[in-house]
């Protein structure tokens, strides 16, 4: 069974043997030996080369979101059927999002710095982003032109709103 | 003695005090907001009362609503944590009239104290040194340029109204001022509803050191010995131990009898933490009086083996102390780490979600001052402090082990916690050598940065595989638990014959 998992924009192809229990990355390397065994409903103890992992899998919308010894990583997955149907024609966004400021936590976005049209450099900020009681100063990851603004200052933001876009 | 206590907070310190409260027999009254109906001091407690929607001011600061619970449950005393109300002296007061016991000290010790620069006067008065700054507020920014001028770049704006790094800001240059001022004011403001502001001396390389002091209302004042609170992020201290590896004993000594000196000054009664910052050569400064409970209480604790939250219900009803200044004999070291709901890589941007796994760690020498539980929601509505891990060992290198130790066996998932950043400061050699201040952190980010490469490419093929195995099987529950539901012949002769 081939499986595409991406994490961060790297895409690695993974060939597993029908029970999941050996893989191999590359044609001329052995196989590895996948002990992975579920201790709960989200989480797994997975022994690779001999050393032991503690792994929790959280489902979100477009993949999982899966803590690895105490780090987090966001992991996309496609069996085959779903990368044959990506083929045929539903192509999936690529990753041209590095300019699309979004929320990563409720909040209220109390000042902007910017108004569409201004050139901005990396790490100019861009707005502040009012929560936990904290002023968060939220600074462009990119240098480009702000192209879009979706909200005004004073305006409350869920997890995941866009607030602005900067092209380059 | 006390019968029963309304704890006027939330999170890990209202837990921290239900459990002390249950060891003495004490009944605990829990307040909640909306959300919180399923929060762990809500299921903890023996009494909860719904006081207002999610926001905070609606809620856990809503004086009137708490009052309210105060008649309905006929709880006779209040303990009001940290944060929230625990420096309100209107609401201290307000209880005090009603012929409650306030756990802490009097509505006008909070005032004085509480008021960062009425403190500063009062400690100048008893001639202990004060960091150089403004002894008014500033409000308009000619007027902070001349003090400016006066004291020196880079400065330090802060909150009059209090502390938690909320509302501070440090500057560098004239240009910088009136924007720093303004944000200041606003965050000044909605944390604390003062926007007063002062400025304050930027000293060089400090540590933020304090001494937990206990006084009774019988004229006894005892120093529990210092914590050394240098790593901190965003002002707030994350690691916390205690003794510090920074100042020799005679220091110690210095710092414990100018906290006594100025607790004594200001007829203190309960527990106080003084804090200091002390420059790299050594020199000490006051920096403010905090007249509540502290959150890095525990290490002193761990180290004294005295109960600190027993301790100040005993003096709120008006017991002498159970301890003197003998009787503190600190033994071995302690260590905690804040266990917050945030990214120590990525700004320490907080983190909302649900908490769908976790495991505690436990073992020698190992405590945790918790808030949460499986299946909580953390929302941002409140502070993203989740729980406290605390180590103790008979001397430093035992306990900071036993601490790196403790973190890796603690695992929370779906949300971000800073545990993995807190593993990494603790691994570096400024911890390891105990050789830092509080401009560490910014100073070896990039460093610690770096060590997130380590064990990455493992880390990320372990991260693939259990994500495909979880595609591949999304995994469905199904908890047969035997029959002990099905009532048969033979429990109920047990029960008839008082076997079971």
């Amino acid at each position: 069974m081939t499986f595409k998992t991406m994490i961060e924009d790297y895409i690695l192809e993974m060939n597993f043997s029908d029970s999941l229990t050996q893989l191999t990355l590359k044609p001329e390397d052995d196989e590895l030996e996948i002990d992975c065994i579920p201790l709960s409903s989200n989480s797994y103890s997975l022994i690779l080369n001999g050393k032991t992992h503690y792994l929790t899998i959280n489902p979100q919308l477009q993949g999982y979101e899966v803590t690895v010894d105490h780090h987090t990583h966001f992991v996309k997955v496609q069996d085959e059927l779903e990368a044959l149907l990506e083929q045929i024609g539903i192509q999936s966004s690529t990753s041209q999002n590095a300019g699309i400021i979004q929320a990563q936590i409720p909040g209220l976005v109390s000042r902007l710095f910017v108004k569409k049209g201004d050139r901005v450099a990396v790490n100019q900020r861009l707005f502040i982003l009012e929560a936990m009681k904290m002023e968060n100063e939220i600074d462009s990851p990119i240098s480009g032109i702000v192209d879009k603004i979706y909200i005004k200052a004073g305006n409350k933001v869920e997890k995941g709103d866009l607030i602005m876009e900067i092209t380059n | 003695m006390i019968q029963k206590v309304l704890i006027a907070n939330r999170g890990e310190i209202a837990v921290r005090v239900i459990r002390t409260c249950r060891e003495m027999g004490i009944k605990t009254v829990a307040i909640y907001s909306d959300p919180d109906r399923t929060a762990p001091h809500v299921l903890k407690a023996d009494e909860a009362f719904c006081v207002g929607p999610a926001p905070s001011s609606e809620s856990y600061l809503n004086i009137p609503s708490i009052l309210d619970v105060l008649q309905k449950s006929g709880a006779d005393a209040v303990h009001p944590g940290y944060g929230f109300l625990s420096e309100n002296a209107g609401f201290a007061d307000t209880i005090q009239k009603l012929g409650i016991t306030w756990i802490g000290p009097s509505s006008e010790v909070i005032t004085t104290m509480g008021d960062k620069m009425a403190s500063r006067k009062l400690a100048l008065e008893t001639g202990a040194p004060v960091v150089p700054g403004t002894t008014e507020p500033i409000t308009n920014v000619n007027d902070a340029g001349k003090s400016a001028g006066k004291i020196g770049y880079p400065l330090l704006i802060k909150a009059a109204g209090g502390g938690g790094g909320k509302g501070m800001r440090i500057i560098n240059s004239d240009a910088d001022l009136e924007d720093a001022m303004n944000r200041a004011q606003s965050e000044a403001e909605k944390a604390f509803a003062d926007d007063r502001i002062y400025l304050e001396k930027y000293l060089e390389e400090p540590h933020h050191i304090e001494i937990q002091v206990f006084a009774d209302n019988h004229g006894n004042v005892v120093s529990l010995g210092e914590r050394e609170c240098s790593i901190q992020r965003r002002y707030q201290k994350i690691i916390e131990e205690t003794p510090s590896p920074f100042i020799d004993d005679s220091l110690r000594n210095d710092l414990s009898q100018t906290a006594i000196t100025i607790t004594k000054a200001c007829s203190y009664s309960g527990a106080g933490t003084v804090e200091f910052l002390v420059d790299k050569h050594k020199k000490y400064f006051f920096l403010e009086m905090n007249t509540r409970l502290q959150v890095e209480h525990p290490i002193t604790e761990m180290v004294t083996g005295f109960d600190l939250v027993k301790e100040q219900i005993c003096v709120a009803a008006g017991e002498k102390l159970s301890f003197t200044q003998k009787n503190i004999q600190p033994g071995g070291h302690a260590i905690e780490c804040r266990i917050y709901a945030e990214d120590g890589f990525n700004n320490f941007i907080p983190s909302t979600g649900k908490i769908i796994e976790m495991t505690i760690s436990n073992g020698l020498g190992v405590r945790m001052d918790e808030g949460i539980r499986v299946g909580q929601e953390i929302t941002s509505y409140y502070d993203p402090l989740l729980g406290k891990l605390i180590t103790w060992g008979k001397d430093r290198q035992t306990a900071l082990n036993r601490m790196i130790r403790a973190l890796e066996e603690f695992h929370i998932a779906g949300i971000e916690t800073n545990i993995p950043f807190c593993l990494i400061v603790l691994r570096h050699k400024s911890f390891q050598n105990g050789n830092y201040s509080t401009h560490t952190l910014e100073s070896i980010k990039d460093e610690l940065q770096r060590e997130l490469a380590i064990h990455k490419e493992e880390r990320l093929l372990a991260a693939r595989i259990g994500a495909v195995k979880f595609h591949h099987h999304p995994q469905l529950e199904t908890n047969y638990r035997g029959n002990h539901h099905v009532k048969n012949k033979w429990t109920f002769t047990g029960r008839k014959d008082g076997l079971r």
